[in-house]
């Protein structure tokens, strides 16, 4: 703590107060060493004295002390009392009686020997006792051999604590004087110091304050000196840079506001695109739903002959196509928004090529052209992938192929590199390439061949196509963490191109419920109540594709043409479920939800919205308003059971029929309890053909229809069979 | 007696020189009062300390002076002669107007010069005095009979106590007394020995320091004595009481003027520059001798007589 006080103290205070210390000890020792010797010295110059004295008086007493002339005797020493030069002095007999004192007569005349006399003519040489005040010196007075007495005498030490005295006040005044002289050194020594430090102080409080025009002045000519010119140097750089930075600032922040309002701009005519887009998809995947629903139903409604619902079906899948196309155009616009989502989920992927082949078939057909799609065998049948955005590439892909090749071939190949597996163990990449034998791409195209809205020479001469395709694929590809190229055969136009892409996908074993064959549904199975749907929409064929596929199924179904129709309906007629399209003139569907969700007249509806919309958020916005879900149209229509169901809670009741295995065996697991589903699982996934066995007697008396069937599954080892279809009715249940 | 002079010299130069190298006071100037040209009186002593001597009569001499103007006495004098002898040339000659002493001395000065005693000095109070005979306390001697063969401390030959009245002692007590250079000289076992010490002060450290078996003071200086140094010594004979000392005036003095310094003299104590003399002088009073100085002074001539004639 103090150690800290200290540091706190202002360093010209520290450097005063450490130079100051150092002289006072500096003094005191110089002055204690002076007294010391000073002492010493006048010891010796007093012994010496005194021994000087001590021979005087010997030689000027002698003769009288071998008569002991007292009186003599006493006169010299009385004498030298007088002279005030010793304390006291005294003359001894052989005895070492005293015979004579300098001050005091009173005590001659002793009888007896005086105790410090006989050690003086007992002793050989002087003798040396310091007292407090004075210094004993005595000696024997020897004539010849004889001893005839001895002398003494005492000298004051007050000249030495005189002298003492002096010194040390000279001292204390030598270190006064040193003293002030020492602060007026170290006040300029840490003056000297301080002063450029403070300088440099300001000088920094001043840049820290902003103002780089301050300059220190600093002209001792030492490293302090050297500092300042360096801090003015950097103030001066900084003070230049920082005026060009303002400029650049200034600069930029005009460019800003200009690239701000140019946002602003953009942002605005981004809004009218979106706007734009949303109402034409909603215009144009109107009718298209129409188009689609009419065709699906008319397919299932009116069977005729193969040929004819093989037409009606590929009238399905190119509307479909259509709508894919119109999706095109909001993807691209969901890319540049950053809005686009992977929408990964397990599918078969065979079926997926399956549809292409479909798809190109005719376009084949009338080129010749062969189609070829190669698959190598370890590529998995199912995978987790965006299906979605993976046939859009591959039909654009394949669709380009086919529009620019008039003869020779159109190959998909199908590959799947394991070595090319990233750090997850889950991931792995999948290969596509679809060659041609068209013209191929000039070199110089290639590189803006992925770019929205640039076509090649070959699609600019062909008039077809919007160029977005392309970029669309490789956006696509890369959200799916992978990339595209192109590049021509035998690496030259002329010969056909090449375009390959991968993707990461996740090998499925399982089979998901979108890709299951199911059993048809004909309609609700019996001893269920009652279901009321409300169907919401301002377009009256849609209503009446919804109304025409639910009603046969069971369903009681009513109509309404706005949310406010709606309301009234809900009201009389307590649906269980409501249908509501969100976009509708008047009352639209947002609001019509939040009204019969914020009443409180009966039960509750499951309201499910239907929108066009395609963007996330507005999902969101949507399950705010009080929905209880959604589907997007076109309206799929086993996802829209499979929501009614999920909130409804109904079963159906399937068609019979004996043309797949795993189609019957799906129909009769669905009444099977789920103790016998578990256990023949079990068993299959084991392979274990007891227990198999087992399995299939205990179904025996439930359901031997299901029981032969198993049986004759098990016989020909089809154990993935049995086991996709028990994985399908899991999911479905 | 010159020895001990040169010695002392000797020592106070040195003295002198010694303290001239320590820093003492710078000493005091006593300026010397202007004396006018005319007669002085001169005051004579026999001493051997000189300058103590003159210190302690000077004020006396002074306050005598200024008491004599109208004798044409402008200022004092104090004469010290080393000896008997000098001082009787001096008393003759006039260089000395009054002289003062024990018996002894006063008695052969007042017979060889003609001067004439007037009064008699109280020096330390005391009228009269006599001499003892004293040993250490530890000695086998306890009679002056056991002196016999050995040498007695006297003070000097013309001391009253020291010389004259233990000799006369001695003679009358029937022994045979002997001059001897020293006290451990060898005088013959009948006789007893004595040898002068000079001083008082001597003798009785003679005897302390046993360098003399048995020393002769006078009563009053054993009496000054430290009181434990008396309780060392034994006194074995004691003399009668004489004088203690005597004042005289130089033969042929105008006898106004003795009258005047006998009366001044006299009349010393009542005054304060006198009674401050006096007591500088080591003396309460000077007073008439009760007797007359004839009969005073015949019981020392009688002894004086009876040494001579030994």
């Amino acid at each position: 703590m103090k150690m800290k006080l200290w540091q706190q103290r202002p360093l010209a205070l520290r450097l005063t107060l450490f130079i100051t210390a150092i002289i006072v000890l500096v003094v005191f020792f110089v002055t204690t060493m002076t007294i010391r010797r000073e002492r010493e010295s006048f010891r010796l110059e007093l012994q010496q004295q005194a021994l000087i004295l001590l021979q005087t008086i010997t030689a000027s007493s002698a003769d009288f002390l071998y008569t002991l002339d007292a009186d003599y005797l006493s006169d010299l020493m009385r004498d030298l009392g007088k002279a005030d030069v010793v304390l006291f002095g005294r003359i001894y007999d052989a005895d070492g009686r005293i015979i004579a004192d300098a001050v005091d007569s009173d005590i001659l005349f002793n009888v007896k020997p005086d105790p410090f006399g006989q050690q003086i003519v007992q002793s050989d040489g002087p003798i040396f006792v310091w007292q407090t005040d004075h210094l004993m010196a005595a000696r024997p007075v020897i004539l010849g051999s004889q001893v005839i007495g001895g002398v003494s005498i005492s000298l004051p030490t007050a000249p030495l604590d005189a002298k003492i005295t002096a010194v040390r006040n000279q001292g204390v005044g030598i270190a006064l004087i040193s003293i002030m002289i020492g602060l007026v050194m170290a006040l300029l020594l840490s003056r000297s110091i301080t002063d450029p430090l403070q300088q440099m102080i300001n000088a920094t409080e001043c840049v820290s304050e902003g103002d780089l025009s301050y300059r220190v002045d600093i002209q001792t000519g030492d490293e302090l000196s050297l500092l300042g010119e360096h801090f003015n140097q950097m103030t001066s750089r900084l003070d230049q840079t920082l005026q060009q930075m303002e400029a650049e600032i200034e600069e930029r922040r005009r460019a800003e506001v200009e690239l701000q309002s140019a946002k602003e701009a953009a942002e605005a005519a981004n809004r009218a695109k979106s706007a734009f887009l949303a109402n034409m998809s909603h215009e144009l995947r109107t009718p298209l739903n129409a188009i689609l629903g009419f065709s699906k139903l008319t397919a299932r409604k009116y069977p005729t002959t193969p040929e004819a619902k093989k037409n009606m079906d590929t009238i399905y899948r190119s509307g479909q196509h259509l709508l894919t196309l119109i999706n095109q155009i909001l993807h691209m616009s969901k890319i540049e928004a950053g809005r686009m989502q992977l929408n990964e989920q397990t599918f078969a992927l065979y079926p997926l090529l399956e549809e292409m082949e479909g798809l190109f078939r005719i376009p084949a057909q009338e080129k010749q052209l062969n189609f070829i799609i190669e698959i190598e065998p370890d590529v998995p049948e199912k995978i987790c992938a965006d299906e979605m955005k993976l046939r859009q590439v591959l039909i654009n892909l394949l669709g380009n192929a086919f529009k620019f090749t008039e003869e020779g071939y159109v190959r998909l190949r199908i590959w799947f590199d394991r070595e090319a597996a990233g750090e997850s163990n889950d991931d792995y990449s999948l290969f596509f390439t679809v060659q041609d034998t068209g013209p191929g791409i000039q070199q110089d195209e290639m590189e803006m061949l992925f770019e929205s809205f640039t076509r090649a020479t070959a699609g600019r001469e062909s008039g077809q196509g919007s160029g977005l395709g392309l970029a669309l694929s490789r956006q696509f590809v890369q959200l799916m963490g992978g990339d595209i190229t192109v590049r021509n055969v035998a690496n030259e136009s002329g010969h056909g191109a090449i375009f390959e892409f991968y993707i990461r996908v996740e090998p499925i074993t399982a089979v998901s419920p979108a890709t299951s064959t199911l059993p048809k549904i004909i309609g609700l199975s019996g001893e269920q109540p009652e279901y009321r749907i409300l169907i919401v929409d301002d377009r009256r064929e849609n209503r009446r594709l919804l109304t025409d596929f639910l009603r046969p199924l069971g369903f009681l179904i009513k109509e309404a043409q706005d949310g406010a129709e709606s309301l009234a309906l809900w009201e009389m007629w307590q649906p269980d479920a409501i249908l509501m399209d969100m976009q509708m003139p008047e009352m639209d569907g947002y609001e019509a939800t939040r009204q019969i969700k914020l009443s409180d007249n009966g039960q509750q509806p499951v309201i499910i919205a239907m929108t066009p919309s395609a963007f996330a958020d507005e999902r969101e916005e949507i399950l705010a308003a009080g929905c209880d879900d959604l589907i997007r149209k076109p309206i799929q229509n086993q996802e829209l059971l499979k929501i009614l169901r999920r909130h409804l809670l109904f079963n159906f009741h399937y068609a019979q029929s004996d043309s797949e295995p795993g189609t019957l065996l799906a129909e009769n697991f669905i009444a099977l309890s789920p103790q016998l589903c578990q256990i023949l699982k079990t068993a299959v996934i084991r392979a274990d053909m007891v227990m198999i066995d087992q399995a299939i007697q205990d179904i025996q008396p439930v359901n031997p229809q299901l029981a032969a069937a198993l049986q004759k599954l098990a016989d020909d080892f089809e154990y993935d069979t049995i086991l996709t279809s028990l994985k399908a009715v899991e999911q479905q249940t | 007696m010159q020895n001990k002079i040169w010695s002392s010299t000797f020592f106070i130069i040195f003295l002198i020189i010694l303290a001239a190298c320590q820093p003492s006071p710078t000493p005091t100037a006593t300026p010397q009062a202007a004396q006018p040209e005319g007669r002085k009186l001169i005051v004579g002593d026999i001493s051997d300390e000189v300058a103590e001597t003159i210190t302690g009569t000077q004020p006396l001499a002074d306050y005598l002076a200024a008491q004599l103007g109208e004798f044409g006495i402008t200022g004092a004098e104090v004469k010290i002669a080393p000896d008997l002898d000098t001082m009787i040339q001096w008393v003759s000659n006039g260089q000395v107007d009054i002289y003062f002493d024990s018996p002894y001395p006063a008695l052969v000065i007042r017979d060889v010069t003609g001067a004439q005693p007037i009064l008699r000095r109280l020096k330390y109070g005391v009228p009269a005095y006599h001499s003892v005979f004293f040993v250490r306390n530890d000695s086998d001697i306890k009679t002056l009979d056991d002196l016999q063969g050995m040498v007695v401390a006297f003070e000097e030959p013309f001391s009253t106590s020291g010389y004259m009245l233990p000799l006369a002692y001695l003679i009358q007590q029937g022994f045979d007394p002997v001059e001897a250079a020293s006290p451990d000289a060898i005088v013959p076992p009948e006789k007893i020995g004595y040898t002068f010490s000079t001083a008082d002060n001597t003798t009785i450290q003679w005897v302390v320091s046993e360098k003399a078996p048995a020393g002769v003071i006078d009563n009053i200086t054993l009496q000054r004595l430290p009181e434990a140094t008396q309780k060392e010594l034994r006194v074995i004979a004691e003399t009668e009481d004489v004088p203690r000392q005597v004042v005289l005036l130089r033969p042929n003095i105008d006898p106004a003027l003795a009258a005047a310094i006998k009366t001044a003299l006299l009349n010393m104590d009542e005054a304060e520059e006198g009674e401050q003399a006096l007591e500088i002088f080591l003396t309460t009073e000077f007073d008439e001798f009760p007797e007359g100085h004839e009969v005073a002074l015949a019981k020392m001539q009688e002894l004086f007589e009876f040494v001579n004639n030994q």
